[in-house]
């Protein structure tokens, strides 16, 4: 059994962060994430806010400083399925899923891509681009390696036949791995809300969530431009509903989620650029600019023309064309009153769900959970990475909905107090 | 500007008739969109609610809209504060219902079950005292279930009569001087003039009058909707059920009111019940009397049942309309069985006939102060409400209007 002194679930921006504080401290980190590669949504979103830097550029260079720690191990496509305490350590269960790749003898070079004849839709680019059924996962991916996924792969022996360093492996199994270690940080990250059943339910090709948006208006974006992905076509009008899946107790989220006032006003600014002849309307309740410099980022995107209009959206229907038809009541003071309104695309900023979900966290670990879902600290106000469990702590949106500069906070926070507490079990 | 009045406890008196959780709401403006009646005229329910959260009670009482809603429940399903805006449509009928009513009699009824209670009793103990110093002991006179003297109900049914209309009349007056105000306001504020001369006005409302009449009271337009319709089965539907009980509340207070006028003319005389089953009233009173069955009984059960956000939260109000129908309509059904048939028991035909009579004058009595009375203010709102639409109003010219630029 190999033993570690932290082990970190979920490498999002906040369990990178986390495992980083903890490995340059001296720590043995273990870090796993279930998806195929590190860095969490970050490593999805075009740029953040307010200052408008790109993401990736501040993802990617703690991506590849993690990976390549001498003190963290990081394993990809990796669950937790069982965490028991023993003797102040905990003793924890790892599902590692085959990658049907050798990862040392894999050198990232793409050729199996290139040969493979299957096409999938890509979930890094939430579901809107192509790529193959084998391949490295994607451009900024770590570990710059292949993934085979079976449940595609038609096995015709391509990617195998052509890889230069036959690091294609059809006879992996999944493995399970007990490894020992003294603290667990959970980082489990978040979820979008569904779309509900007044936008569509997910029917209406041109509804689409922010995430979504998120990868048209990245450097990296699967078709260079903003497309409406019901017919390709350049949208002229595009319309931001807030609060479409947050404080919202029809479906169960009552709470604010934080981001979305902010990530709506920051795409706006971007489509301003990206498709400098569309009208971008935000129809909001009230704009929640809390941090630092953010109040100002909004003023900005009002001044740059990007309209604002005070109003829930009730309803949307979709046209025979491809728009949407949006029922609001309008709240502004010149303009008031019910209003059908058409716009060609339209963008949800949806909120935040906790990634793990009760049921599951409960399966493993007796963690206090919120009615919400979230983790639960102990004391949210004086130590919010400490949960009910000792040695087990949380961090990012695992905890509550929060932006990333809370959660890149959170992280250094749980950091900090899981390396107190393994120094104390050492003693 | 006008002077206005803030009343700073109306909510929570509002709240006393059952809205629950209004003051949760943030104003978002869901339920007005979502609302399928919602046009350029009538915002609601959010309008409404920030009425009652501003205390601003002239203008909460004098809102139309409050009438024109059939509580679907859409709203309340989709309130992202799970503020109940469709109930609390409701309680401020209700609300509006008691404070219309000059003799605080509604109110009362509203608030306190025992006061309701009390109520219901006393109107059954004085009915059943007017049968017995008509009567006396003897019960059983033969077949001649109607014959009372004519003399002793009406002195007393017309002095109460009398009674009942002032009361309605001050109702609607007061309900009308509330609207008119408020609309007038509204019309002002947008620069809007109505130019009409009497005569058209006039032509104009009564063609209005026939429409609210077979459009929105007989075919109950308003409350029809395909999508609900067809989703539901339309003989379950709430449109369905609602139209039945109209039409057979309406239809038997037609019939009974034509026996009573053909009795006066001397076509036809009353004292023996059996006129033949088709005789044209009869007919009538019938088929009213099993559509008004029909509707009451699925409305309970539904009620019972909770079927859907509407049917949640059913107060002691909507139970006692519907059990004072219910109890109509079947003691009235079970007479009309006992009547045609020879071999019933007259002394249990009288009985029946004295909870029949009581059940009715129940009704009669608590019309303008129970849920009963929306039957007359919604029919009256949404005559006005159709009288502002179709009024042919001067819109200011733009160069009248302050163009703000910045």
């Amino acid at each position: 059994m190999k033993n570690y002194d932290a082990l970190v679930i979920g490498a999002g921006i906040s369990g990178i962060q986390t495992a980083l504080d903890l490995a340059e401290q001296g720590f043995k980190v273990l870090m796993i994430d279930k998806k195929k590669s590190t860095g969490g949504v970050m490593i999805q979103l075009s740029k953040v806010f307010p200052t408008l830097d790109c993401a990736s550029c501040i993802t990617t260079p703690k991506m590849s400083e993690a990976s390549n720690h001498p003190n963290i191990e990081t394993w990809t496509l990796s669950e937790v399925t069982s965490i028991s305490e023993n003797n102040g350590s905990y003793v924890v269960n790892i599902l590692k899923h085959p990658r049907y790749v050798d990862l040392v003898k894999c050198t990232g070079c793409g050729i199996c891509e290139e040969v493979c004849p299957v096409i999938v839709e890509d979930e890094y680019n939430e579901y809107y681009g192509i790529r193959k059924a084998v391949g490295v996962p994607f451009g900024t991916a770590i570990p710059q390696k292949a993934v085979l996924e079976p449940e595609y792969c038609i096995f015709c022996g391509a990617c195998a036949k052509k890889c230069p360093t036959q690091a294609i492996e059809y006879d992996q199994e999944p493995e399970n791995i007990e490894v020992k270690v003294k603290a667990v940080i959970v980082a489990t990250g978040f979820e979008q809300t569904p779309i509900k059943e007044e936008y569509g339910g997910g029917r209406y090709k041109n509804v689409i969530n922010a995430l979504t948006m998120e990868r048209l208006l990245a450097p990296t974006s699967p078709f260079g431009g903003v497309f409406r992905p019901g017919d390709g076509k350049n949208p002229y009008s595009i319309a931001y509903i807030q609060c479409a899946g947050s404080r919202d107790a029809s479906i169960g989220v009552p709470y604010c989620s934080r981001v979305c006032c902010m990530f709506a006003v920051k795409q706006a600014m971007l489509l301003c650029g990206a498709a400098p002849l569309a009208d971008i309307t935000i129809y909001y309740m009230d704009i929640r600019a809390f941090g630092k410099r953010y109040e100002e980022f909004f003023q900005e995107a009002r001044e740059m023309g990007i309209n604002f209009v005070k109003g829930k959206v009730a309803k949307i229907e979709e046209l025979e064309n491809g728009n949407l038809k949006l029922r609001v009541e309008v709240q502004e003071e010149e303009d008031y009153g019910v209003k059908e309104i058409e716009h060609e695309l339209v963008v949800l900023s949806s909120g935040m769900l906790p990634a793990w979900k009760p049921e599951k966290v409960r399966e493993i670990l007796p963690l206090e959970i919120h009615k919400y879902g979230f983790i639960k600290s102990l004391q949210p106000h004086v130590n919010p990475s400490q949960t009910n469990l000792d040695g087990i702590f949380v961090s990012g949106t695992a905890m509550a909905p929060m932006d990333i500069v809370d959660s890149i906070y959170s992280g250094s926070t749980a950091a900090m107090k899981a390396a107190l507490y393994i120094k104390k079990i050492k003693e | 500007m006008s002077n206005i009045t803030v009343d700073l406890n109306l909510i929570k008196e509002i709240k006393k008739y059952g809205a629950f959780d209004v003051s949760a709401c943030f104003n978002c403006g869901t339920c007005t969109a979502i609302c399928p009646l919602t046009d350029e005229e009538g915002n609601f329910p959010r309008r409404i609610i920030r009425y009652a959260q501003l205390g601003q009670k002239e203008k909460l009482e004098g809102s139309k809209e409050l009438w024109l809603c059939y509580y679907c429940g859409e709203c309340s399903d989709t309130c992202p504060r799970e503020a109940d805006p469709g109930e609390f449509m409701m309680s401020a009928r209700r609300y509006a219902i008691a404070s219309y009513d000059p003799t605080g009699i509604s109110k009362l009824l509203y608030k306190s079950k025992l006061f309701s209670g009390f109520m219901v009793a006393l109107v059954a103990f004085l009915v059943g005292l007017a049968f017995y110093i008509v009567r006396g002991n003897e019960v059983h006179a033969d077949s001649l279930l109607f014959e009372i003297d004519p003399a002793y109900i009406h002195w007393g049914g017309y002095a109460l009569m009398a009674f009942l209309a002032i009361v309605v009349v001050a109702e609607l007056w007061k309900m009308t001087t509330r609207i008119y105000k408020k609309e007038k306001e509204k019309l002002e504020k947008e620069g809007v003039e109505i130019d009409e001369k009497i005569f058209p006005k006039l032509v104009r409302w009564v063609k209005n009058a026939f429409n609210i009449v077979f459009v929105e009271f007989i075919a109950q337009k308003r409350y029809f909707r395909r999508e609900k319709v067809e989703e539901e089965k339309w003989i379950f539907s709430k449109w369905f059920i609602h139209l039945n009980i109209v039409l057979g509340f309406s239809g038997l207070f037609v019939a009974t009111a034509l026996d009573f006028f053909l009795d006066i003319i001397n076509v036809k005389k009353t004292p023996i019940g059996a006129v033949p089953l088709f005789y044209p009233t009869r007919l009538l009173g019938t088929i009213a009397g099993l559509m008004l069955l029909y509707g009451i009984i699925l409305a309970f059960f539904f009620r019972l049942k909770k079927q859907d956000s509407s049917r949640e939260h059913s107060r002691f109000s909507d139970w006692f309309l519907l059990s004072l129908l219910f109890g109509l309509a079947v003691s009235g059904f079970i007479l009309e069985i006992l009547v045609y048939f020879p071999l019933a028991n007259e002394q249990f035909a009288f009985w029946t006939f004295i909870v029949h009579v009581v059940f009715a004058v129940e009704m009669i009595i608590f019309a303008p102060f129970s849920k009963l009375a929306h039957l007359m203010y919604r029919t009256y709102a949404l005559w006005i409400y159709k009288n502002l639409q179709t009024a042919p109003k001067k819109y200011p010219e733009i160069a009248d209007l302050i163009i703000y630029e910045d």
